[in-house]
Formats: structure tokens, C-alpha cells, sequence
């Protein structure tokens, strides 16, 4: 038993070995771009994952969040002409500072509650980014921003992007694991399944809210930044709430209770829009549907019919259903 | 500034207020019966004025056929939506709710852009588009027609609720489940009945909102914070709260773009939102037994 454990572990650290280094031996432009969008997806979700799966509180603004690191960088960096290495974390510190003081709802908010209070969050922010214009561009967008650089040696290629995100995922990846398998992941779990019970036990309950929702800002906020230095072109569309609740698609699909969720979540909702697309190459199909298929738009309706079917069915997403395989809990 | 330009702020502050009203009134009765709350509600909003559009652009009905028809659609799709969507998840967590209801929101909202296409359309006024003038006041008919409908349905949901039994019945089902149980009142009907009369008000309300804010535009969750901001602001639990919420509601959005900024008016009307959940969650009219 102990053996066959052991075995699938080292199977899934040989199996990322091999993805972690596939791009060396086929280095294809287009595979290296999902792979970059899997790796800064699956910094947010894990985020997610840790306040929702654990924690047991709803947060629909990570896109918001998301927004927040992505806009605070780049503009540091396009109009001030600052180095990565100061706008980046300066991004992700300010999104954490945002995600404290939304977080300060979640401390006396529940449920449909803070789901509301957090949809707000959402459309303040789009409509600051989107009539702001003197500063964030509005409705046209934020170019010109800089690729990241050490000294001469530019980060300017997908290939050299790709390990860039993921050495970034996987450091977040063993963070998360190290929080959620220690003391305080217990206190999380103690969060969702019950918080008067954990009040009485000791916990401070609303030190633990707010510091899990600055948590998952700030995991937001990285992803937000590596998308802004990478696309190098951001505009208030990309921030919609359609894209918050793509994340929480990301986190109930891949498996809301356990970190290896988020990253087989982040992966279906990447792959997802290519699989239509290939789909839509068939020419027996209409013309019409073709056109919907290809359209992104409509993967949502896809995204949103399938969290309710894995909600109703699946309610442990793809990692619940393929058993303990991923991880040996 | 002129009385008359008090009145007209109040005047067209009303109209918006009646929709947010008719949103909010669709909220409370959710919230009353299943303790919980419908993030979908924005986009059948946005679905009911679009098929108001379609009935009256493709078949040519009178506009008070086609409102009859809305209301009706929109109990048959609450039928369905209780039946199918709600129904079996309606023993799961809180959560389970939320996350089920936003996702078929997505699936709504970016389902009608299949049909209508992503661009928000202009719909004719229902009679005529010339302002009445009453000393220095300007009324719109389409006003007074949205008034006039608001005050209509919360007079049919007054009365039904308070002299019907199947109302009596689902207000007692809202105060204790249990005991409604004990005498009788099947639980599933009550939650039933709820999303029906919600999503028939979700239908009317975005049927004769639509004339003066277009139909359709991804903006279905916009109305849905807008709903839920009526129902705080006036108090979830009471139906008069919820009412009176919505009309303050419009009247301060109103006032917003009139005085403040016309650009970040959804903005400002966010952050209210986050100050009445962190210092009044309850609302204006609090509820004995609510908590």
C-alpha cells in the first residue's frame, strides 16, 4: 500500500520533470504560450483554492485583484520607466494592500454576502480602470510595457518566459502545500466546516479571514503582474468579472480541495478553447456553429454549464474523480 | 436651483427606483422562502427584456400583449429553473447556491449573446415618446408607464401575499419551515412558487426598463448588485423594505449623475453597496426574528 503510494508520487514528480522540460527538446511558439497562460492561471487559482476550498469563503473579485498587479506594474514600468524588479513586487504589494481592505468585509460578511461585497469590489474596479483614462487608458488599453530583464540578459522570449513563470508557480506551489498541510491549514479547514466552533477553540477567527483573503490578493496580484510583462499590452477587458469567475471555474473543476485542483483546473480552462477550436475545423459542422465554437466568448456558456454539472455530480472536480492519485492524502 | 428641478430629479429618480424596486422585490421573495440569494437574477433581467425586444420587433404585438406574455414566459422559465437547476442542489451548502446560480447566469447571459448578438439594442418606447409639460416638469410617458406597472405588481404581490392562502402560506413557510411543515405547506411548492413570481418580476422589470437603458449589453450583473443593493438599503426581510429601497436607490442614482460624476456612477453606487453590508446589513426596516 505504503509501496503503491510512494510509486504514484514519484510517477507525478517524473511526469512534471518531464512536462517542466519538454519545451528544451520541442520548442514550439504555441505550446510554449499555453503553457506560460497554465503556469500564471495556476498561480491564482492556487490563491482561490486555499480561500475557498479551505477557508470556505467566496471571493469573486480575483480578476479585480488580478487587474490590480497587472495595471500597478505596468504602468510603473511603461510611463515611469521603472525596472521589473521593483514595479513587480510593488504590484503585488499593492494588490495585497487592496486585498486587505476588501478582505476587512470577509471578516464580518458570509456567503451570498461576501459574494456580493466582493462583486462590488469587481465593478469599482472596471469602472475605475475603464473611465479613468488619464491614467489607465480606458476602454484602449496600456501598451509599451517592458519585457523583464537581469543586466543585458532579457526575458524576452516565450521560451525563456516559460521557465520564468513556472520556477515563479512552482515556488507559490510549495508555499501553499507547506500552508495547507501545517497548523494553519487546519485552522482554515476549522474556518469553513465551523466558525463558532473554532471561535471557541481560540482561533481569532477574523485574523485568519483577513489573512487568507490578503493571501489570495497577493497570489492574484503575481499572476496579474507576469500577465502584464508578458502580453505586454493590458486594456479593462481582460479584468472583467467574466474572467473573476473563469478562476472560480478554474478552482471547482480542477477540485476545490486540494491544491493540485487548481493547476488540473487551470490547465482544463486553458486547453478548453483549443479543443473547441480544433473541434470547429471539422467541415461537416455549420457554419454558425463553427463561429460559436471558435468564439471566446462563448466558452463561458461551456464553462459555466460544466461547474454546475461538476457541482451537482462531481462536486470534487477532476482531481476528486480521479482518486487519491495526484497526492497521497 | 427651481422646485420643478427638484421634482424632475425626484421624478426620474422614481422611475429607476421602480425597476430597482421590482428587483429588489424579486430578491426578498427568494431570500424569505430558500435563505438565500439568486446571482442569476441580473441576466434573466437582461433575458426578459430581450425577448420583450424579439416579441415586439419580429411579431409585431401590441406592447401590452407582449407584457402579459413576458410575465408569463417569465414564471414558465422560474418553473423550469426551480425544477431543474435549483431543485437538486437545494439541500447542499450556501455556497453550493451561489456558485450554481452565477454559473447559470454566465450560461444566460452569454447564451443571449448567441441570439442577439454582444451590442445592446434600442427598443420603442410603448406608446409615444412626447414629454407631457406639467408647469416647468417634463414627464416621459415611458415614466409613467414604468411607474404605473411598478405600482400595479406591488399591489398584485401585496394582496397575494397578504389576502391569498398559497401567500399566507409561503409567508409562513418564510417565518418557520418547520412548523409550516406540521400544518401542511409543502416546502417544494413554496420554494417553487418563490422562483416563479421572481423571475416573472426579474422578466417585467427588465421588459419595461429596457425601452430607456436598451436590452441586453452584458449587464446582468450590474442588476443584480443593483437588486440586492435595493433590498439592503430598505431590508431584505421585509417586503415594504425592499420597495422602499429600490426607489431610494434610484433616487440616489439619480442624484449621482445629476450633481456628482456621470462617469463613475456604478462606482459610487458599489461603494454605498460596501457600506450598508458593513453597517447596516439588515436594512432599513428590521425584521423581528431575522438574523
Amino acid at each position: 500500500m505504503v509501496n503503491t503510494v510512494k510509486m504514484k508520487k514519484w510517477s507525478i514528480y517524473i511526469l512534471g520533470l518531464a512536462l517542466f522540460f519538454s519545451p528544451l527538446t520541442y520548442p514550439n511558439i504555441r505550446y510554449l504560450d499555453i503553457g506560460i497562460y497554465v503556469g500564471i492561471y495556476f498561480i491564482v487559482a492556487m490563491g482561490l483554492t486555499v480561500l475557498l476550498g479551505y477557508a470556505g469563503q467566496i471571493s469573486m473579485s480575483q480578476a479585480a485583484f488580478f487587474g490590480i498587479g497587472a495595471y500597478a506594474s505596468g504602468l510603473l514600468s511603461s510611463k515611469w520607466g521603472m525596472n521589473f524588479w521593483i514595479t513587480g513586487p510593488l504590484g503585488v504589494i499593492f494588490a495585497g494592500l487592496v486585498g486587505y481592505v476588501v478582505g476587512l468585509t470577509s471578516v464580518r460578511l458570509r456567503h451570498g454576502y461576501l459574494a456580493m461585497a466582493t462583486i462590488a469590489f469587481q465593478i469599482i474596479f472596471n469602472v475605475l480602470v475603464f473611465e479613468w483614462v488619464e491614467l489607465t487608458g480606458g476602454p484602449a488599453g496600456l501598451g509599451g510595457i517592458p519585457v523583464p530583464s537581469i543586466g543585458v540578459f532579457k526575458i524576452d522570449t516565450e521560451f525563456k518566459y516559460f521557465y520564468f513563470v513556472w520556477i515563479i508557480a512552482l515556488g507559490v506551489f510549495l508555499f501553499s502545500r507547506n500552508l495547507v498541510s501545517q497548523r494553519i491549514g487546519r485552522v482554515l479547514v476549522s474556518l469553513r466546516e465551523n466558525e463558532m466552533g473554532a471561535n471557541s477553540i481560540g482561533i481569532n477567527v477574523a485574523r485568519y479571514k483577513l489573512k487568507v483573503f490578503t493571501l489570495s490578493a497577493i497570489y492574484a496580484g503575481i499572476g496579474g503582474v507576469l500577465f502584464a510583462h508578458y502580453s505586454r499590452f493590458i486594456s479593462p477587458l481582460s479584468f472583467s468579472f467574466h474572467f473573476s469567475f473563469t478562476f472560480l471555474v478554474m478552482v471547482i473543476i480542477g477540485g476545490i480541495e486540494n491544491i493540485w485542483g487548481a493547476f488540473l483546473g487551470s490547465v482544463f480552462v486553458t486547453l478548453l478553447p483549443e479543443l473547441l477550436r480544433f473541434l470547429s475545423s471539422f467541415p461537416l459542422l455549420p457554419l454558425g456553429l463553427r463561429n460559436v465554437l471558435t468564439n471566446y466568448t462563448y466558452n463561458l456558456i461551456f464553462y459555466g454549464l460544466l461547474v454546475y454539472l461538476f457541482i451537482v455530480f462531481l462536486p470534487k472536480g477532476i482531481h476528486g474523480f480521479g482518486g487519491t492519485f495526484l497526492t497521497k492524502r | 436651483m427651481a422646485t420643478s428641478d427638484v421634482l424632475q430629479i425626484i421624478f426620474s429618480g422614481l422611475t429607476i427606483g421602480s425597476i430597482y424596486a421590482l428587483m429588489a422585490l424579486g430578491f426578498h421573495i427568494v431570500y424569505i422562502t430558500i435563505k438565500n440569494l439568486n446571482f442569476g437574477y441580473g441576466m434573466f433581467v437582461v433575458l426578459g427584456g430581450l425577448i420583450g425586444y424579439t416579441l415586439v420587433t419580429q411579431f409585431h404585438l401590441h406592447f401590452s400583449i407582449v407584457l402579459l406574455f413576458i410575465v408569463v414566459i417569465g414564471g414558465l422559465i422560474g418553473l423550469l429553473f426551480e425544477r431543474f437547476i435549483v431543485r437538486p442542489i437545494l439541500d447542499r451548502s450556501i455556497l453550493t447556491f451561489i456558485i450554481c446560480t452565477l454559473a447559470i447566469g454566465e450560461v444566460i447571459e452569454n447564451g443571449t449573446s448567441l441570439f442577439w448578438g454582444a451590442e445592446a439594442l434600442p427598443v420603442q418606447v410603448f406608446t409615444n415618446n412626447v414629454p407631457l409639460n406639467l408647469s416647468g416638469l417634463k414627464i416621459f410617458p415611458q415614466n409613467l408607464w414604468i411607474i404605473g406597472l411598478t405600482i400595479l405588481t406591488v399591489a398584485g404581490i401585496k394582496i397575494y401575499f397578504n389576502f391569498t392562502l398559497a401567500g399566507k402560506a409561503m409567508r409562513a413557510a418564510a417565518n418557520n419551515r418547520w412548523a409550516a411543515k406540521l400544518c401542511g405547506i409543502n416546502p417544494l411548492k413554496v420554494s417553487c412558487f418563490s422562483f416563479i413570481s421572481s423571475l416573472a418580476l426579474s422578466f417585467l422589470a427588465g421588459m419595461i426598463i429596457s425601452p430607456l437603458t436598451f436590452a441586453g449589453g452584458f449587464v446582468g450583473i450590474h442588476y443584480t448588485v443593483k437588486g440586492f443593493t435595493g433590498a439592503i438599503l430598505g431590508g431584505m426581510a421585509s417586503s415594504t423594505g425592499s420597495i422602499l429601497g429600490g426607489l431610494v436607490l434610484g433616487i440616489i442614482e439619480v442624484l449621482l449623475k445629476g450633481f456628482v460624476t456621470t462617469r463613475f456612477t456604478d462606482g459610487f453606487i458599489m461603494l454605498i453597496l460596501l457600506f450598508l453590508l458593513l453597517v447596516r446589513p439588515e436594512g432599513l426596516i428590521r425584521v423581528e426574528g431575522e438574523e
